[in-house]
């Protein structure tokens, strides 16, 4: 029960002591603790694939074509007699670059639109509030496929693709989250201190709203995995014989019957990885709330 | 839940019309938190006879609150209450969740500050009420209707047979917490727990709204516990009054006793805060006024006002929140603007510190139009001019530092950087009384009345010719106020820099205000000298707020009502 209003946390959310312990209730929160130390795992794998991985992902091995898990190969072996799990492990590197890529690129894009079209209602808003509306009345993934298609397939315009898809959902929390912010008497102040737009919105705006656009990071990141990999699966991202889950899936489509292994390795990696980050995401989301009720 | 009870039933069981219905022994209340338990209060004892007026007062954070609720079980999950509360010698601590239920609004019933919250904003306040008699009651649907509008009638709002058909949000914050009332009230409580009942309000409505608890409490017999932070609510409506501090009761007795002789020193400390409207012995002789009467007739030696304002006009869509407001604050003088909420009096403030464009009328500062001035041209001038907000929660930018944030204004005019800049800081938080140490912390690291102080070091960094305080202290408790009222007044006079003070309370401008204005309906009806304005007012308006202000004593406050009564 909050009796003090006076007292109470601060809307704008974190700051570097509420952050610290925002950290330590993440940890305490045992689906957030779980998504971390995953997300780290997965990182950590992606990273450091070619020092992980037992084989060449290329190296084709007509002796072992469809090989069952075995102790040689733990995941098996593909169509080509590839080792299963160092592709696996490269394949995650590739789809966790497009997801970061793709991200990036909706964050960079996004959040400079959000914070003009929150700050400025009169002009800059209902342009591009009304582009945003358009972008958001395709579905995420029909966008995804058309922007793929017309760019051509490869890695790094998967990554174009899947970040523009992305791109109206940032703008709309960082456009709320500035309409939010411009409400507080502290805008108001620091524009009666002298402060220009540019002042507002860089040293007030933006860091108030660092949080949600954490929490939109890691949801992000699990959308546009399985952006990338229902791209690569359409033969419109990642190009074989560059893995990637997506890829990996596509390729294995036909020997499914014979070789399921091919499918539910990689399958259950994207699957995993989906969790690990939304886990995460809503921890965070939890934890970055000042109002902290754990339940 | 553990109990660790005293010896229970001495007399509490004892039948009669002056047993407690409700009676607390030893209650403390301890709250679960991330890092172990906190005690919100302790040995609590007090009890509460049947149409008597209770008053729980304390400042933020006192407990009582959570004293009262704790009755009904209405703590958070991780709140555990020891102790004894017993109504009518029952005791309700052993009570599991149903049989709780059927105390709560049959037995005791609870009004909350905020009217809107309280209502459903999508059902029908007919329907609500009837709900609540046809749920608790058994009643059938026609008889809970023909009942719903009794009982709006009983709480006095007019037309009952309308009133029951509209929304909440048609009604105003007065009505909204009559139906309020009129809901807790349904199934004749033998307790009323009033948790600041008032506080939400204007003091017109609030006035309203203590007569309608007494009329109340008279005519139903019922028991009323009312918590409150308002020694002026206290004086009006209570009968005894339990003070807490710090989770403890440190003195309870009857009103006039506790009122006008208080026997604990905090008791004594906390009444001494409260700004009594009439007593404040008015500041202006005090002072040298610069622009005083005879040096007026040299245009020359007359220098601009501070503030000028000349036929302000505010308009929102179809709505005119400000109607053609003139008014001038000299050079160094203190022009306490009045109202009500919704009388246009922080719009008017808002378009004084240009961080709003009038629809029409000019607003001059310090000599120089700054009406619809670009931005950019407005930056430069910001120097003479700057605004204390009301909400110390949101004026300050939660990620800077204090110090950051009183550096603010001279980084952005490039007054001075480096280590002046730094020096200036520490000078200026040691004029609001805050030590150096106070420059690294984080706004939620502060308490409300420090957080005002680094707001009005801050809003006095550049040296204005005009402050615009918009309600500086109403968010804050009473001592707190008291100490930001001195401050700001020694500020005023050492600096000596013009201000428009924005209020809803008679008695603050009154302590601050060398001229005050009376703003309704976004005019103003009347404007003089404070001691003139508030010692005899000319405007019926100005008079009805003057009445309804509820002062902390219970013979005077008596007198007052029956005067207002009477006409």
């Amino acid at each position: 029960m909050s009796v003090d209003a006076t007292g109470a946390p601060v809307a704008g959310g974190p700051l570097p002591a509420v952050r610290g312990r925002a950290v330590r209730r993440l940890l305490r929160d045992p689906a957030g603790l779980a998504g971390l130390v995953l997300v780290a795992g997965f990182t950590a794998a992606a990273l450091l694939a070619p020092v992980l991985a037992p084989q060449d992902p290329a190296a084709v091995d007509f002796e072992q074509v469809m090989g069952r898990p075995a102790p040689s190969a733990p995941l098996g072996t593909d169509e080509l007699g590839r080792d299963q799990l160092s592709r696996v492990l490269y394949g995650l590197r590739s789809s966790l670059t497009v997801a970061a890529l793709a991200v990036l690129l909706a964050v960079v894009v996004a959040v400079p639109l959000g914070l003009l079209a929150g700050y400025y209602r009169r002009w800059v808003d209902p342009v591009v509030s009304r582009l945003t509306d358009v972008l958001l009345a395709f579905p995420f993934l029909v966008l995804a496929v058309g922007l793929a298609a017309i760019l051509g397939p490869s890695l790094l315009n998967a990554a174009i693709a899947v970040g523009v898809a992305q791109i109206p959902t940032v703008i709309r929390v960082m456009r709320a989250e500035t309409l939010r912010l411009s409400a507080e008497s502290f805008v108001d102040g620091a524009i009666a201190a002298g402060a220009g737009d540019a002042a507002v919105l860089a040293r007030h705006v933006l860091p108030n709203a660092a949080n949600a656009l954490l929490v939109q990071v890691t949801v992000g990141i699990p959308a546009a995995v399985i952006g990338e990999a229902m791209l690569s699966f359409l033969g419109l991202g990642v190009q074989p014989p560059t893995p990637s889950l997506g890829v990996m899936l596509s390729s294995a489509q036909p020997f499914f019957a014979q070789a399921p292994w091919l499918v539910v390795f990689p399958g259950l990696v994207i699957v995993a990885v989906t969790l690990a980050f939304n886990l995460l995401g809503d921890a965070l989301r939890d934890a970055l709330d000042p109002k902290g009720v754990r339940r | 839940m553990t109990t660790t009870r005293p010896s229970e039933g001495d007399g509490a069981a004892a039948p009669g019309p002056d047993a407690p219905v409700l009676r607390f022994t030893d209650v403390s209340v301890r709250f679960a938190t991330g890092g172990g338990e906190v005690r919100a209060t302790s040995g609590i004892t007090f009890d509460v006879r049947p149409a008597e007026v209770v008053a729980v007062v304390g400042e933020s954070g006192s407990g009582k609150s959570v004293s009262a609720l704790s009755s009904i079980g209405l703590l958070p999950r991780t709140g555990r209450v020891d102790g004894s509360i017993t109504l009518d010698g029952r005791e309700l601590l052993d009570l599991d969740e149903r049989r709780m239920r059927s105390v709560r609004g049959n037995d005791v019933a609870v009004v909350f500050q905020e009217p809107m919250t309280a209502l459903n904003p999508v059902f029908t306040v007919g329907w609500q009420l009837a709900e609540v008699l046809r749920r608790h009651l058994g009643m059938t649907r026609p008889a809970a209707r023909d009942r719903a509008r009794e009982l709006l009638e009983l709480v006095g709002i007019p037309d009952a047979r309308r009133a029951l058909r509209a929304y909440p949000h048609q009604l105003s914050g007065g009505q909204r917490q009559r139906v309020v009332i009129a809901m807790a009230v349904a199934c004749d409580p033998k307790v009323l727990i009033a948790d600041e009942p008032t506080t939400a309000l204007d003091v017109t409505v609030q006035a309203e709204i203590l007569d309608l608890l007494r009329d109340l409490r008279d005519r139903l017999r019922t028991a009323i516990v009312l918590i409150t932070h308002d020694m002026g609510v206290v004086a009006d409506l209570a009968d005894r009054v339990v003070v807490m501090y710090r989770g403890e009761i440190v003195e309870q007795g009857d009103v006039r006793q506790v009122l006008t002789e208080p026997r604990h020193p905090y008791t004594a400390r906390l009444l001494a805060a409260v700004p009594h409207l009439g007593r404040a012995a008015g500041r202006a002789p005090d002072r040298a006024r610069p622009a005083a009467g005879p040096e007026r007739d040299g245009a020359q030696a007359d220098p601009p006002a501070a503030l000028e304002l000349r036929d302000l006009v505010v308009e929102y869509g179809a709505v005119r929140a400000v109607r053609g407001v003139s008014l001038r604050v000299d050079p160094g003088e203190v022009l306490g603007l009045v109202g009500e909420s919704g009388s246009g009096k922080s719009t008017v403030g808002r378009c004084a510190a240009a961080l709003q464009h009038p629809t029409s009328g000019t607003v001059h500062i310090a000599g120089r139009d700054v009406t619809g001035l670009p931005a950019r041209r407005l930056r430069p001038l910001r120097r003479d001019f700057s605004i204390v907000f009301q909400d110390p929660a949101s004026s300050l930018d939660p990620r800077m530092t204090v110090g950051d944030s009183v550096a603010e204004p001279l980084r952005m005019h490039r007054v001075c950087r480096g280590r002046a800049l730094a020096g200036r800081v520490a000078e200026l938080l040691d004029s609001v009384a805050l030590g150096a140490g106070m420059r690294d912390r984080y706004p939620h690291e502060l308490s409300g009345g420090q957080r005002q102080r680094v707001s009005i070091a801050r809003a006095l960094a550049l040296e204005p010719r005009l402050l615009i305080a918009d309600e500086p202290t109403s968010a804050l408790d009473v001592s707190v106020q008291a100490e930001i009222l001195d401050l700001f007044l020694d500020l005023q006079r050492r600096l000596g820099f013009g201000c428009l003070f924005i209020s809803h309370d008679l008695a603050v401008v009154e302590l601050l205000a060398d001229r005050v204005a009376v703003m309704r309906g976004g005019e103003i009806v009347e404007s003089g000298p404070a001691s003139r304005v508030l010692g005899e007012p000319d405007h019926p308006y100005t008079r009805a707020l003057l009445a309804a202000a509820p002062v902390p004593d219970p013979d005077r406050q008596r007198a007052r009502r029956l005067a207002r009564a009477a006409g």
